[in-house]
């Protein structure tokens, strides 16, 4: 194993004082490294392997047997109706929680930033969705939208909107449209932290020199702020899109896939077929297809920050 | 803003600077407007939980609501305690949660010292491996999981869902404190060598304290995301008795067990309290991890 240069620590004092334990670096590191390395490989990268690899067999779901077919699990999948629409519903998802939180949490950040009474304040309350636990939040938005009790319905019978009080997460479209909500509701947090801490390093000098310039509010946002934040912001985007796009258990928590799939994402399509359809072949195969758009994914998008860093030199 | 220069400089000028003062004024109070709504959309659900959990079910289920409780109790913490396995849930997470943050502590903390000093052309690959393995959905993990542990006889028990939680969480421990030790200045080793530290004793003696901010943030993320587990914990572990809190807690909504939402409220409140006494007191140390380390969503 070559060693590439690295600044040695035992150049300009005697060895035999440093190292009297004649433990040598390369040994040392060996040792510091492997334990996390070993745990890291047996039970995250192993799996994925034995998970794309079993993607191409049948699986006996009760003997748990396995019987090489080939590509059959992933022709199954692609003519099931209900991955291509657990797929669209998946890209329904992603875009419009991602799109939306990362509006809203531009437009909170720049608010923040504004010199106001009690920001700092305002602040650490704005943040406290980010803290909520998938399962409470599954708890909170239930209780909220509750067709008998629940402040939602209420109010809109209260503000005369409706006449009875409706079941949110009865209707597929309606449940899927309160999932987003919820998923905004707990990330644009998210969005707020990284956009602020940039907001905050945004040059002084430049601002002012535009300033001075006679530029006004809208154009130093245009053509100062924005593209200062623009490598935050593909990041910021990557992280939501590719953490929107394996959430499991938000999605799943809020109405288990259902009402008749409405709410039926990718990962929880997976979760569907593995442990109640008993379809762990197939289940393979739709893990193999989402890691591969997961990569697809971050391959844009590390493309767009590369163009982005450049824009800004 | 949609008073244009023609017209305003046609005013007396006293006019002119009442109008600029009243503009001035209105942008203000649109911006406190803003501020507000922001707060109260992100305030309001959590206060509403909060509310509800010391309401008794009378008031809640009762056709004119009130916004706060008319006679506040304990009486659904008690349920929650006495009646259903929440206790015992909190107890296995918070123990799994501890232990499960030592140990990334421990592992990520030694190795990722040794990324950021030795430069062995191998650790690059590390370094892709566990961003790779940081990338990958758990939901993609869990299944050949199963089997795994169904083989080493781990299923249904809390030793198998700790290995499964610290080998899941390293990546991230690493993540975050790689880019802690490569800004910690390699004179201070160097200088606690030449004066007779072993090489370990200058990484556990000299760099170790200096990395603490990063360490209490990776630590309370670490504590955090296995504190609220759902995935791993529901497919993993199958009897009541050894269930976490987020995957029992769950099961009360499966089974139309909802009998009480003041039981279920506060059960919400206990999951989030040490969440956010975390954040309330460690503010500083979590937004400054959160931000460097741009961890999890």
């Amino acid at each position: 194993m070559s060693k590439l240069p690295f600044r040695s620590l035992s150049s300009d004092h005697s060895v035999s004082s440093v190292f009297s334990l004649a433990i040598s670096d390369y040994l040392l590191a060996l040792l510091m490294v492997s334990p996390a390395l070993l745990l890291v490989i047996v039970f995250a990268i192993l799996p994925m392997l034995v998970g794309l690899y079993a993607s191409f067999f049948h699986i006996e779901a009760a003997t748990l047997k396995m019987h090489f077919n080939g590509i059959t699990n992933y022709r199954w999948l692609l003519k099931k109706s209900l991955f291509w629409q657990s797929l669209l519903r998946s890209f329904i998802w992603v875009i419009s929680t991602t799109v939306i939180q990362f509006l809203l949490g531009l437009g909170i950040s720049l608010l923040l930033h504004q010199e106001l009474k009690g920001r700092n304040l305002a602040r650490g309350m704005v943040l406290f969705p980010y803290l909520v636990p998938a399962v409470v939040l599954s708890l909170t938005w239930r209780f909220i939208l509750d067709p008998t009790m629940g402040v939602f319905n209420r109010m809109l019978m209260d503000f005369g909107l409706i006449h009875r009080p409706i079941a949110f997460l009865g209707n597929p479209r309606s449940a899927l449209i309160f999932v987003i909500i919820a998923g905004i509701w707990k990330y644009t947090p998210f969005v707020v932290l990284m956009l602020l801490a940039r907001l905050q390093v945004v040059p002084v000098e430049l601002e002012e020199a535009a300033k001075l310039d006679g530029a006004g509010s809208w154009q130093i946002f245009r053509y100062i702020t924005l593209p200062w934040l623009m490598p935050v912001v593909v990041v910021t985007l990557l992280l939501r899109t590719i953490w929107t796009f394996r959430q499991f258990d938000i999605v799943y928590l809020f109405a288990f896939g259902g009402p008749l799939f409405g709410t039926t994402t990718l990962p929880v399509l997976i979760h569907y077929l593995a442990f109640d359809a008993q379809q762990l072949g197939p289940a393979a195969a739709t893990s193999a297809l989402m890691l591969l758009l997961l990569l697809a994914v971050s391959w844009g998008y590390f493309a767009w920050y590369a163009q982005a860093e450049e824009k800004l030199l | 803003m949609g008073l244009s220069l023609g017209t305003a400089s046609r005013l007396p000028s006293t006019r002119l600077a009442y109008l600029s003062h009243l503009r001035k004024f209105l942008h203000r109070f649109l911006l406190y407007l803003l501020l507000l709504l922001a707060v109260s959309w992100a305030v309001l659900p959590l206060l509403w939980v909060f509310i509800s959990s010391i309401k008794p079910d009378s008031e809640t289920y009762a056709f004119h609501q009130t916004f706060l409780p008319i006679h506040p109790t304990l009486q659904n913490y008690i349920t929650l305690f006495k009646v259903t396995r929440f206790g015992l849930w909190m107890r296995n997470s918070a123990l799994l949660a501890t232990e499960t943050t030592i140990l990334v502590l421990a592992l990520s903390a030694t190795a990722a010292y040794a990324m950021s000093r030795f430069r062995y052309r191998y650790f690059e690959l590390l370094g892709r491996m566990t961003l790779m393995a940081y990338m990958m959905p758990p939901i993609v993990l869990v299944i050949p999981l199963f089997f795994l542990l169904f083989h080493m006889k781990l299923i249904n028990s809390h030793i198998g869902l700790l290995l499964v939680y610290t080998g899941t969480r390293v990546p991230v421990g690493l993540w975050m404190l790689r880019s802690y030790f490569q800004g910690i200045p390699i004179d201070l080793e160097e200088a606690a060598m030449t004066d007779g530290a072993t090489r370990f004793q200058a990484f556990y003696k000299v760099i170790l304290p200096q990395a603490y901010p990063g360490l209490i943030s990776t630590g309370i993320f670490v504590f955090s995301v296995t504190w609220q587990e759902f995935l791993f914990a529901s497919i993993l572990i199958f009897s009541a008795s050894k269930q976490m809190l987020s995957a029992g807690v769950a099961t009360f909504l499966s089974e139309d067990w909802i009998y009480s939402w003041g039981v279920l409220m506060a059960a919400g409140v206990m999951i989030s309290l040490p969440l956010v006494l975390f954040y309330a007191f460690l503010q500083r140390y979590l937004i400054a991890g959160w931000g460097s380390g741009a961890v999890k969503g």
